[in-house]
């Protein structure tokens, strides 16, 4: 893949996927490290973008390497902290359109997300996008039975969390 | 917050990214990903010019014009391919982040047991710079004591040399210690971690 090739699949993923990014960097981590979170994800993806062959889809790829590079992420060793300079948190902040009540109910739902462990935090995400057990399974190189089993578990331990708090 | 709440929140304006932010974010770590790829082929290509053109001046000069003495000054040999050794690991850290990427093809639990893979290849390679940095602690006085015999060093000199290597000595044997006990050790024991939330 020549550079050219290169720069023009990452900025083509970004523009149809780059929302998969910001959810996944919400959801494993907060405040300040969101931004270094979504700059850990966009150098994960540049780098992966070599070894995509076509065998899955764009989005499903997307997937498995930002929550991949989520998983690992260590908020100790921000190697790339140095990239985070004059947008910050601009990258992961909503657009300013975003209702303040949608923006609190949004982000208690994260704050959720957060409590669970790594792996349910990654299948909650994907269920919530729509991503098919298939695919989640593939993405995480688990059975399809054994995804649903979790996303069982992970679904009623987030509603607990949830209920637990004032609406 | 029922599911249908988690639903209406998780479609609604405030969850969509600001793509403008993102494309600029993306834009300025392309630019920048660019320039230190060209600074560390840079530094990586002036390094190994040099020790090659001190190498190709040093090993003649030392050989065919007798100032070398293989059962006194032995000790030079491991001291010139220390350097080389420093290079050659810089050159193969260079080159395997490029094969880092591979992982991606791979599912995240294949992909979390390669990097659990690489951390005990990590861990290993350390301990083995730790032995090598004593192996060097060892050898330097005797390298020092040579020159010193063979009279190419003098008295003040000798302390200037003893100091200025000891230091360079402890420093890499401080790093080698950091990078074991805070860095590539808890990494080790996060990945297992996470390893056996998948069993």
């Amino acid at each position: 893949m020549s550079p050219a090739e290169h720069e023009a699949c990452f900025d083509r993923w970004i523009r149809e996927h780059g929302a998969i990014l910001h959810r996944v960097s919400r959801a494993f981590a907060e405040g300040a490290g969101q931004a270094d979170l979504m700059q850990e994800l966009l150098l994960a993806l540049w780098r992966a973008v070599p070894a995509f062959r076509g065998e899955a889809s764009p989005a499903t790829f997307v997937y498995r390497v930002s929550h991949n590079a989520a998983m690992t992420w260590r908020r100790a060793e921000r190697n790339y902290r140095r990239y985070v300079t004059a947008y910050g948190n601009d990258a992961t902040t909503a657009p300013a359109e975003a209702s303040a009540p949608d923006q609190e109910r949004l982000e208690r739902l994260y704050a959720a997300i957060r409590r669970l462990p790594e792996l349910d935090r990654s299948l909650i995400l994907l269920a919530l996008d729509g991503v098919s057990y298939r695919e989640m399974a593939a993405v995480h190189g688990l059975t399809e039975s054994n995804v649903g089993a979790r996303l069982t578990r992970a679904r009623a331990r987030l509603a607990d969390d949830l209920q637990g708090e004032h609406p | 917050m029922n599911e249908q709440d988690i639903h209406s929140a998780w479609n609604s304006g405030a969850n969509r990214l600001d793509r403008a932010a993102a494309l600029q974010l993306k834009d300025e770590l392309v630019r920048r990903l660019r320039r230190q790829r060209w600074r560390e082929l840079a530094w990586l290509a002036w390094t190994c010019l040099l020790l090659t053109v001190l190498s190709a001046l040093l090993v003649p000069w030392l050989v065919f014009h007798g100032r070398f003495d293989p059962r006194t000054d032995w000790v030079l040999v491991p001291l010139l391919g220390l350097p080389w050794g420093f290079a050659i690991h810089f050159v193969r850290q260079f080159r395997r982040r490029r094969a880092a990427a591979a992982r991606a093809a791979l599912s995240i639990q294949d992909a979390l047991r390669a990097a659990e893979a690489e951390n005990r290849a990590a861990a290993a390679t350390l301990r083995r710079v730790a032995l090598l940095q004593g192996l060097f602690a060892l050898l330097l006085p005797v390298a020092i004591h040579q020159l010193h015999a063979a009279g190419k060093v003098s008295g003040r000199e000798l302390g200037q040399m003893a100091f200025l290597f000891g230091g360079i000595l402890a420093g890499g044997a401080a790093f080698v210690g950091l990078k074991y006990f805070r860095e590539v050790r808890p990494e080790g024991a996060r990945l297992a971690g996470l390893l056996e939330s998948y069993r």
